[in-house]
């Protein structure tokens, strides 16, 4: 007999909390990679549906490739883009879909165990073949059915979240995130992850509480378990007894009533105590969350991604016309106010599943380097923008990525004007007025900010990745995440030069990084100078609350305070003696 | 429907790149393509068929093309077997 597995309850594990929430649900196990094959045959009524999942799991994977190869034909990556073809033409092998509906068919077989099955009579012939090159080469057409059979895994993974679910993963990718938002999961718990990964920046987007770096929690949840995640916490509770239980519905409940007070801030100003006015913007990754705009009373985009339209779309190719479709949705979304738009951000670990070969991607091929080598993407990006700008005069911002130096900049600003004048020659009606601004994120455009202001139209600060270039910190990397400062004084300093800039030659300037969406932070940037942040319209009331509870010149002191700290250890203090104060600030707005 | 043989002339036989490659040359043409090779005889428009055949550097392979533009499909998979596929090899 086997031992019984330990089944504790009660079990309490550390994390990160990527994004905020306190929900609680039921686990359920997300495992890719390793796979386990349903080997129960279905009853013959059910055979139209598997032959019409594996159809569905071969368009998918198909899709999926294709992405992937337009990616490396930009790439001029001849090698991975023959790999990608040869896969593509085994999914669309026309005897192993004969077989697999064959399996189904007569045998009454799954989808997935019938891919794993025709995968096997191949597998098994060429390994009797002997041939040691073929043999060793095996894993590409494993890896090859292991997709399928993970896609038709998922699509059965998906229908059966059920309500309350909270995913239990390894780590999870953007793509992921995507789909189970949009399937309904209540919160992600990952053994692994960064917390400004590009996975974690979407699901705050999509309003999925995550934490991550818990190390073990794949191997200590059970599928089925109640779960709490304590995102406040950086913490999730499996199991919980009756006395935690009840804590935490009190703990929920009370959460709640907060976010019903910060709902009538929705409606009042964005100004400081004082009666200072400040633009509060949208950040927008996704079509879905458009209405968000308009539901927080974003003024406007001050940064919509593009790049999250590879998420479902060809890259790279980027269908011109799905582009404008995304830019129209985004302006009729925000009223009268501007849309900043940013030009494909791509790169780094950007990139969907792509392996990159380059040793440093975060200082290598993204951004405005891949648009100005690829001038055919830039361009059918400039002429999706300016169509549809036409039509909304007066509001169009185009914010350029990883911008490093002013050649780069102009460079970009001569093919504006190119398109815009190509345009008018087809008599498409264009707006003149269309601003072009660059993202300050790379410290040499900090420093060379005021050369820089004699060009551009507006300055958007990053301080995720300003952050991360300043102090030489990879924002994914774990071992060094303490570096990982966005309020250190060098950084701050880099923002106030980009500020004092900005107010010489009448430039905006707009913070449209992570550090906004801090109240703390956000304070600290009003109190630089800047007027306009940007941030996921969730996040909006609880940012404008805390403006509202402060005076200007107090968030100048703020801002003074932490340029001047000298260590972490202050900086911290700083922010807990605020934390108290800001407490009770709200206590008495209650009463 | 016409045949003809050919030897597999690149060095690392036919893998999944050449075999890719053949696919996607056939993919061109509407006439059914078959090889036979020791006795086995494979769907040359099956990348995994053709991957199935494990075949080496000097393997001697008959050709099979039964269709409307058989001619055509003959002379361009003859070629490809002659060029190597087109493949270079590191």
């Amino acid at each position: 007999m086997q031992d019984e597995p330990t089944y504790k309850s009660n079990i309490e594990l550390n994390g990160l909390t990527a994004v905020s929430g306190l929900v609680m649900g039921v686990a359920r196990i997300y495992t890719k990679g390793n796979i386990n094959i349903n080997q129960e045959p279905v009853d013959d009524n059910s055979i139209p549906d598997e032959i019409k999942k594996f159809e569905k799991a071969s368009s998918n994977v198909r899709q999926e490739m294709d992405r992937l190869t337009d990616f490396a034909k930009a790439r001029d990556d001849s090698e991975t883009r023959d790999i990608l073809k040869a896969q593509v033409h085994i999914i669309e092998d026309p005897e192993l879909v004969e077989l697999v509906n064959t399996l189904i068919k007569e045998k009454n077989q799954r989808a997935e165990k019938a891919v794993y099955d025709a995968f096997q009579k191949f597998i098994d012939l060429i390994k009797s073949s002997e041939n040691s090159f073929l043999v060793s080469r095996l894993s590409d057409l494993r890896d090859v059915r292991d997709r399928m059979i993970h896609n038709i895994q998922q699509l059965d993974v998906i229908a059966s979240f059920g309500k309350d679910a909270i995913m239990i993963t390894e780590d999870v990718s953007p793509l992921e995130v995507v789909t189970f938002a949009r399937s309904g999961v209540t919160g992600i718990v990952c053994d692994t992850g960064g917390l400004t990964s590009h996975a974690s920046i979407i699901a705050n987007a999509m309003g999925i509480p995550m934490i991550i770096d818990t190390k073990t929690i794949t191997r200590t949840a059970q599928d089925g378990d109640t779960i709490i995640l304590d995102g406040y916490g950086q913490h999730v509770i499996l199991r919980p007894d009756e006395q935690t239980t009840g804590y935490y519905i009190r703990a929920i409940k009370r959460h709640q009533e907060e976010e019903k007070l910060l709902r009538h801030v929705i409606d009042k100003p964005a100004e400081t105590r004082c009666g200072h006015k400040v633009t509060l913007q949208a950040n927008i990754d996704f079509e879905e969350e458009v209405l968000n705009i308009e539901k927080y009373r974003a003024e406007g985009i001050g940064l919509l991604r593009t790049d999250t339209l590879l998420l479902n779309s060809g890259p790279i190719t980027m269908d011109r016309k799905r582009q404008e479709s995304f830019c129209q949705t985004a302006f009729s979304g925000s009223g009268n106010f501007p849309v900043t738009i940013r030009l494909l951000d791509v790169g780094g670990d950007k990139v969907l599943d792509i392996k990159t070969s380059e040793a440093n991607p975060f200082l290598g091929w993204r951004g405005v380097r891949i648009l100005l080598d690829r001038r055919e993407l830039l361009r059918s990006q400039m002429e999706a923008i300016c169509r549809v700008a036409g039509q909304y005069p007066g509001r169009t911002r185009i914010l350029v990525p990883m911008i490093t130096t002013i050649d780069e900049f102009l460079e970009v600003k001569k093919e504006l004007d190119e398109i815009q004048k190509q345009l008018q020659k087809k008599g498409v009606p264009v707006d003149k007025q269309v601003q072009i601004g660059v993202m300050v994120e790379v410290p040499s455009v900090a420093v060379q900010a005021c050369q820089f202001a004699q060009h551009v139209d507006f300055f958007s600060i990053g301080t995720n990745d300003l952050t991360q270039y300043t102090m030489a910190v990879d924002r994914g990397n774990n071992l060094i995440s303490s570096l990982y400062q966005p309020l250190h004084p060098s950084v701050l300093t880099f923002i106030a030069m980009t500020v004092e800039a900005g107010e010489k030659h009448n430039v905006p300037v707009a913070v449209c990084g992570e550090l906004s969406t801090d109240p703390f932070g956000a304070l600290v940037l009003l109190g630089m100078g800047i007027k306009e942040l940007s941030m996921t319209p969730r996040l909006i009331p609880k940012v404008k609350q805390a403006i509202r509870l402060h005076t200007l010149e107090e968030m100048q002191e703020m801002a003074e305070k932490m340029r001047n700290s000298e260590s972490v250890e202050q900086s911290k203090n700083i922010r807990i003696e605020w934390q108290k104060r800001f407490k009770n600030l709200r206590k008495t707005d209650r009463a | 429907m016409i045949k003809k043989k050919v030897t597999v002339k690149n060095q690392a036989g036919i893998h999944a790149r050449p075999a890719s490659v053949i696919v996607q040359e056939m993919s061109r043409y509407k006439s059914d393509f078959h090889i036979h090779m020791y006795g086995y005889r494979i769907n040359g428009k099956s990348i995994l068929g053709l991957l199935t055949l494990a075949a080496e550097q000097g393997a001697e392979l008959e050709l099979e093309l039964d269709g409307p533009d058989e001619q055509e499909a003959m002379e361009a998979m003859v070629n490809l077997f002659n060029n190597g596929f087109k493949i270079e090899e590191k």
